[in-house]
């Protein structure tokens, strides 16, 4: 009697499902030895948040001081030296020495305060404060070689995005006033805080205690919040900084806060730091 | 012939039966383990496995507790000797977009038997296309940007380089 499958057959195929059960064992060995059941998830940590009050028994806001800007000495018109001219219909520019420097410059464009309104063809009119001012071409050995070269002013370069914060940090005795503008730009460039100040957590029995200032850097804005290395930072507002998302939640909302009180730890000393936002 | 026959169809049979019972989900999960000790923690809607892959909706990447970025899906897939990992509309949090790329549309890494110390890196995003390399060997991570425009966030972390930009970190 012929059998229905061939030997041969049955034992390569009974060999081939075998070796899938030995693989199969393997992989359910491997599974239950090294391999984890779950997953490990992040479980967010929700708790009441406590309300945060500032009293201000101060009637009004303290205004953000302006800086005031020193006075320039007033310049005299005789320091300025005509050089040379070149004007038409659409375009002026002349050349000028000041303070043993050439110059060239174009029309509204300023030195010394004086700023150029038009020219000539020997002369070239300067106003300031409403009024004006000739000055006449120097010839021959008056102004040496300067007179012969009269450049094309250079096309205007396109400005730059504005990188660094206008805003300063203003000590009104208790408290700091901060600029908005710099918590505006420093929300942005997470990146060019750590260039002026370094923060280390302090880690102990696997959780965090707070925030060390490693380094701020000198006379950056940073050093003017009133910070210095090896300050442990402790809460914000209330918030104590014992993880590295409260730190995070202080960045990320940094530009609602309008005042801030940080406890920091100095040596052994506790004690706080306000500040204002205007 | 019959004995090639045989070995290839014993060749076959491994590689499928190996394939088909690898225990996808539980290599992720150890992956996750292995990210958690780095303080990298991956939450995901939902995780499914197939023949040859797995694929992740849904993810939430934080690190040290923070949520760092997010992205719409992931997808694993291995043929024992070439693997790929591809992430689809990658967004990275808004505050860390001086340091990341906000949006990355797609970003594929490749290894393969045939070029084992490299993973090879492609990435699309709203900064153009960008190609990388991590060398195994070196430690090190190298991606060129092809594009210039749309660099302008994170100009800052990247080098210009005779081909243009690039980033270039110890790993």
């Amino acid at each position: 009697m012929k059998p229905i499958f061939s030997p041969t057959l049955l034992k390569t195929v009974s060999e081939m499902l075998l070796l899938v059960l030995l693989i199969k064992v393997v992989w359910f060995a491997v599974e239950v030895v090294f391999l984890p059941a779950t997953g490990i998830d992040h479980i967010e940590q929700k708790r009441i948040k406590p309300l945060y009050y500032r009293v201000k028994l101060t009637p009004n806001r303290v205004t953000m001081p302006k800086p005031v800007k020193p006075s320039k000495p007033v310049g005299n018109i005789k320091d300025i030296v005509l050089l040379g001219i070149y004007s038409d219909d659409t375009f002026t520019v002349v050349t000028i020495r000041y303070k043993g420097k050439s110059k060239v410059l174009g029309k509204g464009e300023s030195v010394n305060g004086f700023t150029l309104e038009r020219a000539g063809a020997t002369y070239a009119v300067f106003s300031k404060d409403g009024k004006e001012y000739k000055i006449t071409l120097k010839k021959g050995k008056e102004v040496g070689d300067a007179i012969k070269t009269v450049a094309k002013p250079k096309a205007p370069e396109p400005k730059k995005e504005q990188e660094a914060p206008e805003g300063d940090i203003v000590d009104a005795g208790d408290h700091k006033i901060i600029d908005r503008s710099l918590l505006d730009y420093y929300g942005k460039h997470l990146d060019k805080i750590y260039e002026n100040i370094g923060i280390q957590e302090i880690v102990r029995k696997n959780k965090i205690e707070g925030f060390r200032v490693s380094f701020v850097k000198r006379g950056s804005l940073f050093s003017k919040l009133g910070l210095r290395r090896g300050d442990v930072l402790k809460a914000v507002n209330g918030e104590p900084l014992t993880s590295y998302k409260a730190a995070f939640d202080v960045y990320k909302n940094i530009n609602e806060v309008q005042n801030m009180t940080l406890l920091i730890q100095r040596g052994k000393q506790e004690m706080e730091l306000e500040y204002e936002v205007n | 012939m019959q004995m090639v026959k045989r070995g290839l169809a014993v060749f076959l049979t491994i590689w499928i039966a190996i394939l088909l019972f690898m225990p996808k989900q539980q290599i992720y999960f150890k992956l996750e383990e292995v990210l958690g000790k780095q303080g990298i923690k991956l939450n995901e809607e939902r995780v499914s496995e197939d023949l040859f892959g797995l694929t992740l909706e849904g993810v939430h990447v934080y690190m040290k507790g923070v949520e760092v970025a997010k992205f719409k899906g992931a997808r694993m897939t291995t043929l024992l000797f070439y693997t790929t990992v591809s992430v689809e509309d990658f967004e990275a949090d808004k505050s860390l977009a001086s340091v990341l790329p906000a949006d990355v549309t797609y970003a594929e890494a490749l290894y393969a038997l045939w070029d084992p110390l490299n993973i090879r890196i492609e990435m699309e995003g709203s900064f153009g296309g960008a190609r990388g390399v991590v060398s195994l060997s070196e430690r090190t991570l190298h991606v060129d940007f092809n594009d210039t425009k749309g660099l302008d966030a994170i100009r800052g972390a990247l080098k210009k380089g005779e081909k243009g930009w690039y980033y270039e970190a110890d790993l």
